[in-house]
Parts: C-alpha cells; structure tokens; sequence
C-alpha cells in the first residue's frame, strides 16, 4: 500500500525536526530514509506509525493507501514497526513473542489457537529459525534477535512495514548478511517498506528509492542511481561517499582549479573515482589549467582500488582512486609532487560547506 | 550492570592492601555487626524464653496481643494495596512522561524519607485534631480518625508510601518505552499492553518494593504511636503493644511479642536478598546478551549461506 505525507512539519519545543517534508511511496516499493543523525529521518517513520503527531498545519497529510490516518491511533494502523534495539518482549519466548499479535486482537477477530500456531511456525520458518521458538530473547544472538522482530511485525499482516535502523546494533558482517536477506524477504512479500538508516551502502544496496534527509528538510528523492550519480546538492553528494572540494571558475564547459575564492569562483566536487594524478603538467593548456598540484602523502593499496591521499598547501587533503595498473604505470612513492586532474566533476551554485 | 562491566577490571582486593590490612578490615566490620545486630538479636530470643515456652505462647494468645497482631495484619493490609497502585502510577507518570513540576513531585515522594515519624503523627493530629475545622467537621459526621484504625492507617501509609514509587521509577526509566510502544503498535490495547509488557517487565522490582513496604508497615512505631491513643485491645499494633508490655515490667512477653517482628524482619530481608539476585540476574543476561552477540554472528552467517529457500 502507498504511503504519502504532505507538508509535514514537527518540532519539539526548540527543535525542529521536520520542516515541510513532503514524500510519496509507492505500493510495494523499498524506501530509505538516509541522512545524519538529527535530519528527521526517525521522527517521519514515526509519524507514519502513529507514534509522534505531526504539528497540526491544516495543509499537512498522511495518507496511507490513499486515506488519511491521521484519526488512527498507533493501536490502529496496522504496521510493522521494527525497533533498532529489537524491543522484543524480554519475559516471552520467541513463539509467544511473534504470536504477541494475534493474541491481543479481540475475541472475534482472533485467530484460534492452531491457526496462531500455524502462523507463527510459517514466519519462523520465514526467518529461518525454525528450531528457536521456544528460547527467550536473552537466549540469541543480535541478529537472530532482530530476524524474530521482523516476524513479530510481519505477523499481523501489516499494510507497511517501518524499519528503524534495523541493523545498526550489529555489526559489518552480520549486516551485510540481513541487508541481502532483507531485500530477498521484500522481493518475496512486496509489502510496502520505509527503512531508516544512517548508511549510505545499505541505502544504495538495499533500496529501491532514497531519501536522502538533511536539517529536517528533504535534499533529494530518487533511485540509488539517481543520488549517487546526479546528486541535487553537494550535502548529497558528500553524504554518499567520499568526496574531494576543489576552488575554481568555470570557463566554457572547462573547470580552471586556480584556487580563486571569489565572487564568481565555483565549488567543484568530484569523487575520488573521478579524479586523475600525472607526473608532469605537461599537458596542454585547458588541461594544464585543470591540475592542481599536489604531494603524495599516503599509498593504500589492498583493496580493489588503490587509494591513494594527497596534501596541497592551504587546502584540505585529495583522496584519489586508481587502479592498480595505473598506481604500478606511476611508480608513485610517498612525497613525490604530483598532479592531480578531473575526469568528472560537478558544480553546485549553493553555499554549502564539507 | 556497574558490577557487570567492573568484572574484567582488576577489583579493588588486589595487591595494594596487604592481607593483614584485609584481616583487621574484616575482624572490624565482623565485629561491629556481631556487636550491634547479633547480640540484640539473641538477646530478643534469650529474654523471650527466659522463663520457658509456656509463657512465650502465652504472649501471643492473650486477647490484647492477638488484637495488635490482627490490627497490623489488617493495617498492613490496607497501606500495601494503596502503595502498590500509588507506587506504579507515580513511577510509570515519572518515568514516562516530562512535564513542569517533575522534579519537585520526585521531592515529595521522598518527604517522608526525610521526615521524622513522630513528626509525620503531628501532622496527622494537627488535621484530623478536635481544634482543627477538618477534625470537627468529621467529629460531626460521626467520622473518627484519630485514636482509631483510620489514623493509624493513614500514619502509616504515609511513612511507607515512597518504597514503591522509588523502586519503579529508576527501573522503568532504564527500561525505555520502546517495549511498550512496540506492543501497541502490534494492535495491543494499553491494559493489554501493561498487563502483558509493563507489569512482568517491573514485577521483581516491584516485589522488592511490596517486602520493604510490608515490613515497614509492619514495624512502624513513631508515626502510629502519636496517632493511635494506646488503647489496648483496640488501637494498639505490635510494635505498641511490646512498648506497653515492656513498659509494664512484663519483659518475657514483650520479648516474645518483638520476636514476632524479628521474625519479619528475617524473612523480609531474605526474600529482599533473593529478589536483589534475581534482578541483577536480569540485568546480568541484557547486558551478557549484547556481549554474545559477536559469539553469534558465525551462526548467523551459516544461517544465511544456507538460506536462500
């Protein structure tokens, strides 16, 4: 089912939380909500679930499959909410736990004892811990403790689901693992899913459409593609991976990387990936004018790419990505004066700052 | 959960005390409480049975000591409920929820900590007094409150009311809402959700709290002693009956009656002991659960290799 908010706007006391935000999911669709810590991004999940109220704006929406909640209680809703820290009933087993559910409905809409039974051994079968149902939650592991939430919440048949940094308690290996899992899981289910994450590789992995959230406002709502590649603004762009900050002008479709810092001068960011380093400025005039000069400081070379750290005077360091053959065509060694050029680089008008 | 973490930390018995130094520090502490709360304890028992068994059970089964026991019971009875309900709704208000004026309802829930009983009997005779309007009000009413069950009880709800609440509320605030918020959003009504989450989750610390209120309940003199008027055979509870007793020269039977309450203190303080294992337990096992985590990550990845169903 579709999820849309309209002009959303949330403070709590001073702080402002969401400023008109305005989102719209499609049914079925896996989104994620990415930004720091402090963007919003937790408190519009929990508006979706019922559990904030947003601050009463007569022009403010949330609709869920085209019908407004905003008289439904959390109790009411009906979705899957899934916390960081599991939030599982510490006292019940795994059984009772995803069961939870069903067993409050009220007399006559309660599943009886052996279709609960029947359920909750189907969603264990789901999540692959067939043989656990009867341990407590103190008894597992990180991740099979967030596996039994996600059932939990997938028990009630739930028109969305809402994942709070669900993987954030766990670490790189078992994150990795649950990322794939989870997107097998949707591709399987297809219930319409809002992810709230803090990492950018689990966003670009995982999702099939960003947000990406910055000072309470929406910067950029697309396809992993879409952000990675044609990033709306430079906090996009540094949000989703290491970027390099170049000084210049922009003469006929040509970045000149003089340094100048003036009224007209450009901020140009390119990517690690896009940038270049030569021995000589030998090159020809436009592109000599595109180079800056450089020291090599650093050389990491495990890792698909070598990487390899720069220091210019008065400016922040460049970090370069090449391949090996060309790091070996080099010969770089620590100290040696370089020059470093721009394969690809973008400009962003707005005064934002790394 | 301090203790948990300092495990691995090199305690402070290691090296720098030397074992003389430990000796003395042990034959000190061992000494003072064989001193101060051994000796009394035996002498309670020794005075009760000084002149044998028949007089000890005669203590007890005497009209005037079986009112002050079933007025204890029946005081205990009442105070323990109210606090329960009080203890809860003031911790889950405090815990849960911020508002203007918090820190200041933390200040008097701890006000009868910090008040002295006999004070806290004043208070309750000034109000309820004959000189007072709220005194002759109820006088005319047919309504007594003084030297009779209702102050006694009153006086001793106030001297007990905060162990609950102040048992709960640090345990709650540690507890977080996200349980509770899950369970609504799982279609649980708030009864259900504080039937089912909330209450088993505070249950042990909230046990802690009811023994400690029971047993002071049970013990109170100050408070109750200004309020009851000493009327034996009606007003009177244990612990004022064994200051009659004693004050009777009747020093066997006013014995025998405080070994009753010696009786509750024991049983009082291991259940208290019990209770204090099996919540450090609990949160023993949160805190171990976050540590095996890592232990079960070679679980999970096999889980997942083998996992594509």
């Amino acid at each position: 089912m579709s999820i849309e908010v309209r002009h959303l706007h949330k403070s709590f006391k001073d702080f402002v939380a969401l400023r008109d935000v305005s989102v719209n999911i499609a049914s079925g669709e896996l989104v994620a909500l990415l930004g720091p810590s402090g963007s919003g991004k937790t408190t519009l999940l929990r508006i979706i679930a019922g559990l904030d109220t947003p601050d009463p704006k007569p022009e403010t929406v949330v609709l869920v499959n085209g019908e407004s909640v905003h008289d439904h209680s959390a109790q009411q809703r009906r979705v899957g909410f899934v916390f960081q820290h599991y939030a599982l009933f510490r006292h019940m087993t795994v059984f009772d736990n995803i069961a939870f559910g069903l067993t409050v409905r009220p007399k006559a809409e309660r599943p009886t004892k052996e279709e609960i039974s029947r359920r909750v051994t189907e969603l264990l079968r789901l999540i692959q811990l067939e043989g656990l149902a009867g341990r407590f939650p103190s008894q597992l592991s990180g991740g099979q403790r967030q596996r039994v939430a996600l059932a939990r919440a997938l028990a009630i048949e739930p028109k969305v689901l809402l994942l709070d940094e669900p993987f954030g308690a766990l670490d790189a290996k078992v994150r990795q693992d649950l990322r794939r899992w989870l997107r097998r899981l949707h591709e399987e289910l297809h219930v319409t899913t809002v992810l709230v994450t803090h990492d950018q590789e689990e966003a670009l992995e995982v999702a099939d459409r960003i947000v990406v959230m910055n000072h309470a406002r929406v910067e950029q709502f697309g396809t992993p593609e879409q952000v990675f590649h044609h990033p709306a603004s430079g906090f996009v762009m540094d949000f989703l991976g290491h970027v390099n900050l170049f000084h210049g002008r922009v003469e006929g479709g040509q970045s000149i990387l003089d340094g100048s810092a003036g009224p007209d001068s450009s901020r140009i960011y390119a990517r690690p990936f896009e940038l270049d380093i030569h021995r000589e400025s030998g090159l020809s005039g436009s592109a000599a004018a595109s180079a800056v000069k450089a020291r090599v400081d650093r050389i990491l070379a495990a890792g698909a790419q070598a990487k390899v750290e720069l220091a210019r005077p008065g400016d922040d360091p460049i970090l370069v990505e090449l391949s090996h053959a060309r790091l070996r065509e080099l010969g770089l060694s620590v100290g040696d004066e370089v020059f470093v050029s721009l394969k690809e680089a973008r400009i962003f008008d707005e005064d934002y700052s790394i | 959960m301090a203790g948990h973490g300092s495990q691995g930390l090199p305690g402070p018995s290691t090296p720098t005390e030397s074992p003389l130094a430990r000796v003395v520090l042990l034959a000190i502490s061992l000494g003072f409480l064989l001193l101060f709360l051994g000796l009394p304890l035996v002498a309670v028992f020794q005075e009760a049975f000084r002149q044998g068994w028949h007089v000890y059970v005669e203590s007890f089964v005497n009209p005037a000591a079986l009112a002050a026991i079933k007025l204890t019971l029946l005081t205990t009875a009442i105070v323990v409920p109210i606090n329960v309900v009080f203890g809860v709704a003031a911790a889950w208000l405090l815990a849960r929820f911020s508002f203007r004026g918090k820190n200041a309802l933390l200040t008097l829930i701890d006000l009868p900590f910090s008040v002295s009983p006999v004070v806290a009997g004043l208070m309750l005779v000034l109000l309820f007094g004959s000189q007072s309007i709220f005194g002759s009000l109820l006088r005319d009413a047919g309504v007594q409150i003084l030297f009779a069950v209702p102050g006694i009880v009153l006086a001793t709800l106030f001297v007990t009311f905060p162990f609950v609440a102040r048992e709960l509320i640090p345990l709650m605030q540690q507890q977080g809402t996200e349980e509770e918020e899950a369970a609504i959003l799982l279609g649980a009504s708030g009864w259900q959700m504080f039937w089912r989450v909330t209450l088993p989750n505070i249950r042990w610390g909230l046990l802690y709290g009811v023994v400690l209120s029971v047993a002071r309940a049970m013990g109170e003199f100050g408070a109750v002693s200004v309020v009851s008027g000493h009327i034996r055979g009606a007003t009177n509870t244990i612990p004022l009956h064994v200051e009659i007793l004693y004050n009777e020269y009747s020093f066997a039977s006013a014995f025998a009656v405080a070994s009753l309450l010696v009786f509750v203190a024991l049983i009082s303080l291991s259940v208290k002991t019990w209770l204090e294992w099996k919540i450090a337990r609990d949160q023993n096992e949160r805190v171990t659960l976050a540590e095996a985590e890592s232990v079960g990550h070679a679980q999970d990845s096999r889980v997942q290799a083998g996992g594509s169903h």
